[in-house]
């Protein structure tokens, strides 16, 4: 019953603790129990006694082991050198096709840390997410397995068939031996680890991301990535009167999706809006969500497609925050095929279409 | 993993967020760690907390003040909520073979654009100068769909409705009686302000929502137009309330046209066209540029764009009836879509309606 405590443990102050509630640590720090340590199971009972709590020894129990189990981790012996760091990423997890991003994202496909994408309507956000679920799904390496990922959609824009022309053209680059048969199977059990939550408002997109935990835990195989799309759709309009609400929410959403990113090895990928800002004079187009929200990604892309009525689909990428590279920006296109590297293949003014017309073979 | 069965079907415009909170608990009458579910609820309606939303957001240290609960004890309390407000993921998979068995929906007068659709419902704008035949694309789409048998539900803010041009276009489709029963199916209603248009489109969504009794929902929305009803109300109230305003209302459209995971409901998802204006971009380049009018949140909100325009599209934008080509032809340009490529389509406009021109 009661846990002997390790010689080690911490001296934490009662206040900081996760588990010891605001008006017990008050009191017990009134009767000279500071730190973690100094907490007896005597004084906890006459601190709950004293707000009339209900299952009293059950309750102090519970909250006694808790206590002890904060304060025996070791945070500083059990943290990782910077050296094992380095070389855990010196090789990055996902390949994306086109090799221009590749070398601007770098490091930043890796799990933990949040990348944030923005850019004006139609630039191709939502292309370039499709394209990264369909990376990560497949891997270079084929000796790796399909990956699942999990995308949530707030606005109504993933379209399956779309995602099936993107994985297709990426099995045909990446597994180039396969059959026909053996090929339409991989498409299917790719097409079948890609998990689409669709969500209509705020609370159900903050909802799915805190139970996402529980869900990434039950799948059999490892999941590669969480893409939102678009996380200021709903709270362009929802939360518009409460604001410090509003940035508590997003604040949580963030930490959430990069805690799975670092317990799960996996891509947290946020997509965002953009609004005009007013200056004095001058007016000028900024990321959504606000200033709070802009200190929460590690890395941030922007996307703008470049007005070229000759070559529909190309566009510009722009590292506009990033850890370790200077602001620079690379060319891409998007095809039919997905979005690749602004190579000399001629693409057609407007073709892509008639592409989605012969998949319908492969389903049913 | 606690996803609740009330998840399968895709959720109304209402949600589980905004259910009181008694509906959480009353599955559980036992005690949840030591506090019966009563007091529970007594206390979080003491903190003024009413519907399951609130407990959503309520962040677990203040729980776990209110019940002197451990921390971890409060997000297992809190995942109750959490799971029951969550949307339950489906694989793409079964999302690509759910479109591909609901019937197809036959809307767009012109056939690439139809193809370029692909016949799922969708939410789609249409945008141009004045006069270059939105009002034309949306009664093409209308005899289209009442003429195929399904109902169209006409929402007008401009006034520019005219049943004669529809009963000329029905005819061309399917000459005699059968153009006149096709006309009955036709419904229209004036709109006058963003707050009435709101408040139809969110009692057609919620009427879409229960499914228990079969609703009679319209196989094809048109709104004509949203900018006539937001410039109106800007008179009154400050921009940042209209876009909130606006990105409620594409919200509420995108919940229209959501595909429905049921079999039998699947066929009544209504298709949706909104008309938008377009106006003088005084700080473009040249002085004839001109850009779609509403604004940056409603241009994100949508997820199909189709510019008209007069001149073939090119860097000035859609251009205007003084510069039109004298033959009268016209291009639909598909500036935004969420498969497509952009795609132009010239066409013009006849007496059957809109005509593509090759």
């Amino acid at each position: 019953m009661d846990a002997k405590l390790p010689a080690s443990a911490q001296a934490l102050d009662v206040r900081i603790l996760h588990s010891i509630p605001t008006p017990v640590a008050d009191a017990l720090i009134s009767r000279g129990c500071r730190q973690a340590p100094d907490v007896t199971p005597e004084a906890l009972k006459e601190v709950l006694a004293q707000h009339h709590v209900a299952g009293l020894e059950q309750r102090a129990n519970s909250m006694l082991s808790a206590c002890r189990q904060e304060a025996a981790k070791d945070a500083w012996r059990s943290a990782d050198s910077a050296l094992s760091l380095l070389r855990k990423t010196a090789r990055p997890k996902v390949t994306l096709p086109c090799t221009g991003l590749n070398q601007l994202l770098g490091n930043a496909l890796r799990g933990g840390a949040l990348l944030e994408v923005f850019g004006l309507p139609g630039s191709g956000k939502t292309q370039f997410c499709l394209q990264l679920c369909a990376a990560v799904q497949i891997p270079c390496d084929p000796n790796i397995s399909i990956v699942e990922a999990v995308f949530i959609d707030t606005e109504g824009s993933f379209v399956p068939q779309r995602y099936l022309q993107v994985c297709e053209a990426l099995l045909a680059e990446r597994r180039p031996h396969l059959d026909p048969p053996a090929a339409a199977a991989q498409l299917e059990a790719v097409m079948r680890s890609l998990h689409v939550c669709r969500a209509y408002d705020a609370t159900e997109l903050y909802s799915t991301i805190k139970q996402l935990g529980a869900f990434i835990k039950g799948r059999r195989r490892p999941v590669g990535a969480v893409v939102v799309d678009s996380i200021a759709f709903s709270f362009r309009h929802e939360l518009m009167d409460n604001t410090a609400q509003r940035a508590r929410v997003l604040a949580e959403i963030a930490g959430t999706l990069r805690q799975l990113g670092a317990d799960h090895d996996l891509l947290a990928v946020v997509t965002n809006h953009m609004t005009t800002r007013f200056g004095r004079e001058d007016t000028w187009l900024a990321p959504a969500l606000g200033e709070t929200w802009a200190h929460q990604a590690s890395t941030q892309l922007r996307l703008e497609k470049m007005a070229c009525w000759q070559q529909p689909g190309l566009g510009r990428a722009t590292l506009t925050k990033s850890v370790e590279k200077a602001a620079c920006s690379c060319a891409y296109r998007i095809s039919h095929k997905g979005l690749r590297d602004d190579g000399p293949e001629a693409m057609p003014v407007d073709g892509g279409c008639t592409g989605l017309a012969p998949l319908w073979g492969r389903i049913a | 993993m606690a996803y609740t069965a009330n998840a399968m079907v895709y959720k109304s415009a209402q949600g589980f967020g905004d259910l009181p909170l008694d509906r959480l608990f009353s599955d559980a009458p036992e005690p949840v760690l030591g506090v019966g579910a009563v007091s529970l609820l007594e206390l979080l309606r003491a903190k003024r907390l009413s519907t399951i939303k609130d407990l959503v957001h309520l962040p677990p240290w203040e729980l776990r003040d209110w019940l002197l609960i451990t921390e971890e004890e409060a997000i297992l309390l809190l995942r109750k909520a959490w799971s029951t407000c969550a949307v339950k993921p489906v694989s793409a998979w079964e999302l690509a073979t759910q479109s591909h068995a609901i019937p197809r929906s036959r809307l767009a007068p012109l056939p690439s654009l139809q193809a370029a659709l692909g016949g799922t419902p969708a939410l789609l704008e249409v945008a141009g100068a004045p006069g270059v035949g939105k009002t034309q694309f949306c009664l093409h789409a209308a005899a289209l769909t009442a003429a195929s048998g399904g109902e169209v539900f006409w929402l007008d803010a401009e006034r520019s409705f005219s049943a004669q041009r529809l009963l000329e276009m029905l005819e061309h489709l399917q000459p005699g009686e059968v153009a006149m029963q096709a006309l009955q199916r036709v419904r229209h209603k004036v709109c006058g302000s963003l707050q009435e248009l709101h408040s139809i489109v969110s009692e057609l969504s919620q009427s879409k929502a229960a499914a228990v009794e079969q609703p009679a929902l319209p196989a094809l929305v048109v709104i004509d137009s949203v900018a006539a009803v937001a410039r109106r109300e800007s008179e009154q109230s400050s921009i940042p309330r209209r876009q909130a305003a606006l990105s409620s209302l594409a919200s509420l459209l995108k919940v229209l046209v959501a595909p429905s995971i049921s079999a039998e409901a699947a066929s009544n998802v209504p298709s949706v066209v909104v008309t938008n204006q377009v106006m003088g971009d005084p700080s473009g380049g040249s002085a004839a540029s001109t850009r779609v009018s509403l604004g940056q949140v409603w241009h994100h909100a949508v997820n199909w764009r189709l510019v008209l325009s007069h001149v073939p599209p090119g860097p000035t934008g859609p251009g205007s009836k003084e510069q039109a080509d004298p033959f009268g032809r016209r291009y639909l340009l598909v500036e935004k879509s969420p498969c497509c490529a952009t795609l132009t389509i010239p066409f013009n406009i006849c007496e059957r309606g809109l005509k593509e021109l090759s």
